[in-house]
């Protein structure tokens, strides 16, 4: 059925995508077929009422950040903390380490807590003035004397010292009593144990000369 | 892109492939207009093409690096857009029960949509919301045919890649499916077309 082979072709006229050859097999085809060239003609104001349904209007298409890869978030981490650096200094605020201490302040310093400061630092100035003033002006009581009270300190060293020499003497003499009574206890005990060793020696003495008696009469009697 | 000034498709491909980021920044910006407009035709919700498009760049993204450039960048896009839509179309039929008493006369179901339809966002014009009803209620192979034709403006060879199909095929699911939209508007008493012939399939 030539209509239905034509139908692709006649998709390629519709859209003009169709070259020389099948633009005028089309054309020499709809001369003779009424119906082709009705549906041609149908599909062309088919195509004006479909042009009517437009795009509402699209926005752009935002994706998630994270598409974006590790790249573009550090350049994004990075703009922040330039972006917010830039608002420390334009704001006047500060950010100070001192003695390991973090401080942060933000803002400008207030005027006011300036000229109370000052006014603070002024006070404590005047304060030590007059403590300083105070102190020059100060006089050692009436009847006071130093020398009276050195010599008393001495007197008590002096004394301190001589309690010092008795006690260490004291305990000289004690040691020594101590010792010689250890003496003597030992020479004692060194007596005994020869005078026990005498008593053995004698004891042996008196037998050997027992024994030596048996042996003679002994023999005697042989 | 072909013509016009400024990097090509392939050359903003290829810089992303190397590792510049921004060329997919100027890819979107060229082709998310696009991608919306053909979301928004297939789907029928300006909404849906707001979201759908945004997952269809993300996609895209994600797979560049991976790309060989066997077919164009747009139609590389158009597929994975037309996936898109395929997944979200499968998942609400698959949850949606339509009753008969909604089928039309030639037993296709209204239009799927949860959001405002085309028809709602363009009820001012009847004409141009008796088109929008035509187009949705066609079948989803004839509608993807139309969309990319009609307004998108891909050539059939184009259309053809994009699908996977023989031009042949394109061109005649794109007969069908003018032939659906004809009779569907003249059943709305819109006259702008000839009666069907009566010896047309």
């Amino acid at each position: 059925m030539q209509c239905t082979i034509l139908r692709e072709e006649m998709m390629e006229v519709l859209y003009g995508e169709a070259d020389a050859d099948t633009q005028r097999r089309v054309s020499e085809h709809q001369l003779v077929c009424a119906d082709c060239r009705g549906e041609l003609a149908a599909f062309r104001g088919l195509r004006r009422s479909l042009d009517s349904w437009v795009d509402p209007g699209f926005g752009r298409t935002r994706l998630p950040r994270r598409a974006w890869g590790f790249g573009r978030g550090l350049a994004a981490a990075a703009a922040v903390v330039f972006l917010v650096g830039g608002g420390l200094v334009v704001s006047g605020s500060e950010v100070r380490y001192q003695d390991g201490r973090l401080s942060v302040r933000l803002g400008r310093e207030d005027l006011e807590v300036r000229r109370l400061l000052a006014e603070q630092e002024a006070r404590h100035q005047s304060e030590i003035a007059n403590l300083k003033a105070q102190l020059a002006q100060y006089q050692p009581a009436a009847g006071h004397d130093d020398r009276a009270l050195l010599a008393k300190v001495q007197d008590m060293i002096h004394d301190s010292e001589t309690r010092q020499a008795v006690l260490l003497s004291t305990n000289l003499s004690d040691l020594s009593e101590r010792s010689d009574a250890q003496r003597q206890f030992d020479l004692a005990q060194m007596k005994a144990g020869l005078s026990y060793l005498d008593q053995q020696n004698g004891q042996q003495f008196a037998k050997a000369t027992e024994l030596i008696g048996y042996a003679f009469q002994a023999s005697q009697q042989k | 892109m072909i013509g016009g000034m400024g990097p090509s498709d392939d050359e903003l491909v290829e810089a992303f492939q190397a590792g510049d980021l921004s060329a997919f920044d100027d890819l979107v910006r060229r082709w998310d207009r696009k991608i919306q407009g053909a979301i928004y035709r297939i789907m029928g919700s300006e909404e849906e093409a707001r979201d759908l498009c945004q997952e269809t760049f993300l996609k895209a993204y994600r797979a560049l690096r991976a790309f060989k450039g066997e077919a164009r960048f747009s139609s590389w896009l158009y597929q994975i857009a037309l996936n898109v839509c395929r997944d979200r179309m499968r998942r609400k039929r698959g949850r949606t029960l339509v009753s008969l008493d909604e089928l039309d006369d030639a037993g296709n179901a209204p239009p799927l949509d949860q959001g405002p339809s085309a028809l709602e966002l363009v009820e001012k014009n009847d004409l141009a919301r008796a088109v929008a009803g035509a187009v949705a209620a066609l079948p989803d192979d004839q509608r993807e045919v139309i969309v990319l034709k009609e307004y998108q403006g891909l050539t059939f060879l184009e259309i053809a890649e994009v699908l996977g199909l023989p031009t042949s095929t394109v061109k005649t699911r794109l007969y069908r499916g003018l032939v659906q939209l004809r009779e569907r508007l003249e059943q709305q008493g819109i006259r702008g077309a000839a009666p069907v012939p009566a010896s047309m399939p």
